[in-house]
């Protein structure tokens, strides 16, 4: 083993642990999957010290876990999996982070990209239009008091039952759409303001909406199950959250745990990881708000699919039936669940943070929907705008270690500032344009800051947890067009 | 002394702001986040308001102050082009804003800035300068 690696201890080709012994108050030791190469990139910044900060939560089970894709975040890593148990474990709002439910959702077409290609151009400046997006955007539904709490309680299905969509995509989202148990009055009045005119905005950053095309399919089988069927098949794939009013719940419950933790007797390495215990009051205060919030965005991007099919509509003169534009599934990656899990030979219930990290269920899991029983639900994990994107499934190896989660994301490489001087002089929208990729953005400035460079290669992170065998690649996507706030 | 400038985080971005007072500090903060998500030179000066923010102490003051920039924007679309904190305690300030309605056909937005967090969130004093650092969530 290399110098640089000797804080970790090699299990395998994927699997690298870091002992309880590296830091004080850890109570489990940590756990990275990755390879070699992501493994030295990773020592890169503070992310190992980050998994050993969640390893020193009260109630943890198991180990701090970290997927391929893990960098330095904000107190919890982003790519970050911990598990706790709910009679003397905590909940951390900062381990959830500020886009509650912040989540990918996958829709295929039954067009080609043949047929597409001519209208293409028209049919991003439709999306783009269509579906707000970008700082000081305004959303095109305006919410009453009263409807912002139906939307909070209902998530996916208020959109629904309001016209936004077909009743048959509730089955093909992660907890069909609604969060159980959500608490809207548990969602303070600033946070409720905040959501009142973004339901239907993307946001900014790293949050897209991209036509794709299919690149190639590794598992016929899934993919046949999931919709996807010949390479050249048009998807669209949407990435956002719950926007302001999830960013204000995370402020507020963040506030009230740094104020709780002395009373709780709960030390902390960092403070953005402030907790609060499971069991307590202000613990089912923020489960509660915290659903409503993942409710909220469940809904976001219900509103947003009717637009993507309003718009496809409108362009290509079809109905957006016969177009197809199924949902294929929409995943959240920003998350506490309480969720049954085997510890020590019993199946308990445990919470489990995920934070920028996906749940990835196996077939026969009984939250798999009817559909895919066979094979799993599909797992969305988004590359950069100029590569690709992958469909995986999760798999009984992910189910036994790691609660079911697998990966997210790319996951960055280098810092935005270090990613704008590397393109300086570049136009991006002309070189992905060149390579058959349109782009459609509110700020060129943070376009360079999103681009292919500033991101690990997302095919790195697949093999790595295919490698372990926590995923297996379903297909690999191809962006057409990118929508940017 | 420069008023505030930014380091380097991989996911984030990181915020230094300085003052010869902690008033002058909190308005720099604010003046960096600002920068960060526009032009600060298209900003018109023809809103004005008054916001008070209370936190347990001093550095979630700072957190709370960000915040509470970022919960304006979001409600009205507003942005100060300069504040001044007329009040200050170690878990009450009190400002004056004065600035523009965000408008993205007539300012350059930068970026959009989700959080100000606690994570590696420093405040001090040292030779008569105030520093703070803080990271931002985009």
């Amino acid at each position: 083993m290399s110098q640089e690696t000797q804080v970790l201890v090699q299990r395998d080709a994927y699997r690298w642990e870091i002992p309880a012994t590296y830091k004080p108050g850890m109570r489990v030791p940590g756990l990275i999957y990755a390879d070699e190469p992501l493994v030295r990139q990773i020592l890169e910044d503070q992310a190992v010290e980050q998994v050993a900060n969640a390893a020193t939560l009260p109630g943890v089970v198991r180990w701090a876990i970290a997927m391929p894709d893990i960098h330095w975040g904000y107190g919890f890593p982003i790519g970050g999996v911990a598990a706790m148990r709910l009679d003397d474990g905590v909940i951390s709002p900062g381990a959830v982070g500020y886009d509650i439910n912040c989540g990918v959702r996958l829709l295929a077409t039954r067009l080609t990209d043949e047929e597409v290609r001519p209208r293409l151009a028209m049919l991003a400046d439709r999306l783009f239009q269509n579906v707000p997006s970008g700082v000081g955007a305004h959303g095109r539904l305006r919410l009453t008091d009263a409807e912002i709490l139906e939307v909070l309680r209902h998530g996916a299905a208020w959109a629904v039952r309001r016209g936004y969509g077909r009743s048959s995509d509730l089955g093909r989202i992660e907890s069909a759409g609604t969060i159980p148990g959500a608490q809207p009055d548990q969602v303070g009045r600033k946070a409720l303001s905040r959501g009142l005119d973004q339901l239907g905005t993307l946001g900014s950053g790293n949050h897209f909406l991209e036509i794709q095309r299919v690149e190639a399919i590794h598992d016929p089988r899934a993919a046949r199950a999931f919709g996807l069927h010949h390479p050249g098949q048009v998807t669209v794939l949407m990435h956002c959250g719950s926007r302001g009013l999830g960013h204000q719940v995370c402020t507020d419950y963040l506030e009230v745990a740094g104020r709780s933790l002395s009373r709780y007797g709960i030390a902390l390495p960092d403070r953005q990881l402030a907790c609060v215990p499971i069991a307590s009051p202000e613990g089912r205060a923020y489960l509660g708000a915290m659903g409503a919030a993942a409710n909220f965005a469940f809904a976001n991007r219900q509103v947003i699919t009717h637009w993507v099919r309003e718009s496809f509509e409108e362009t290509l003169r079809q109905s957006a039936e016969a177009i197809g534009l199924d949902i294929v599934y929409d995943v959240a990656h920003n998350m506490a669940k309480i969720e049954e899990h085997a510890v020590e030979g019993r199946q308990v219930p445990v919470c489990v943070h995920r934070k920028g990290a996906t749940r990835g269920f196996p077939a026969g899991h009984p939250d798999v929907p009817a559909e895919y029983q066979e094979v799993g639900h599909p797992v969305l994990v988004p590359g950069d705008m100029g590569r690709y994107s992958y469909v995986l499934v999760g798999t009984p190896v992910a189910m036994a270690e790691t609660f079911g989660s697998t990966p997210h994301g790319a996951g960055r490489l280098r810092s935005r500032s270090a990613a704008k001087q590397l393109l300086r002089g570049v136009d991006l929208v002309d070189v992905l344009a060149r390579r058959g990729i349109l782009v459609r953005a509110a700020s060129r400035e943070l376009l360079a800051e999103e681009a292919s460079e500033a991101y690990k290669d997302v095919a790195e992170v697949v093999r790595a947890s295919d490698g372990a065998g926590l995923t297996r690649t379903v297909a690999r996507l191809q962006p057409l067009a990118v929508i940017k706030g | 002394m420069q008023a505030f400038e930014t380091f380097e985080h991989t996911a984030d971005i990181g915020l230094i702001a300085r003052g010869r007072t902690l008033e002058e500090l909190f308005a720099n903060a604010a003046r960096g986040l600002v920068d960060l998500m526009v032009d600060p030179a298209g900003l018109r000066e023809e809103i004005q308001m008054q916001v008070t923010v209370s936190a347990g102490d001093r550095e979630a003051l700072l957190v709370g102050w960000l915040n509470e920039l970022l919960y304006l924007l979001d409600i009205r679309r507003f942005l100060p082009r300069r504040s001044r904190i007329t009040d200050l305690s170690d878990t009450t300030l009190t400002a004056e804003l004065v600035g523009d309605t965000v408008d993205p056909g007539r300012h350059a937005v930068r970026r959009m800035i989700k959080a100000a967090t606690y994570h590696g969130l420093s405040l001090g004093e040292a030779n008569g300068l105030w520093e703070a650092r803080i990271i931002l969530d985009l």
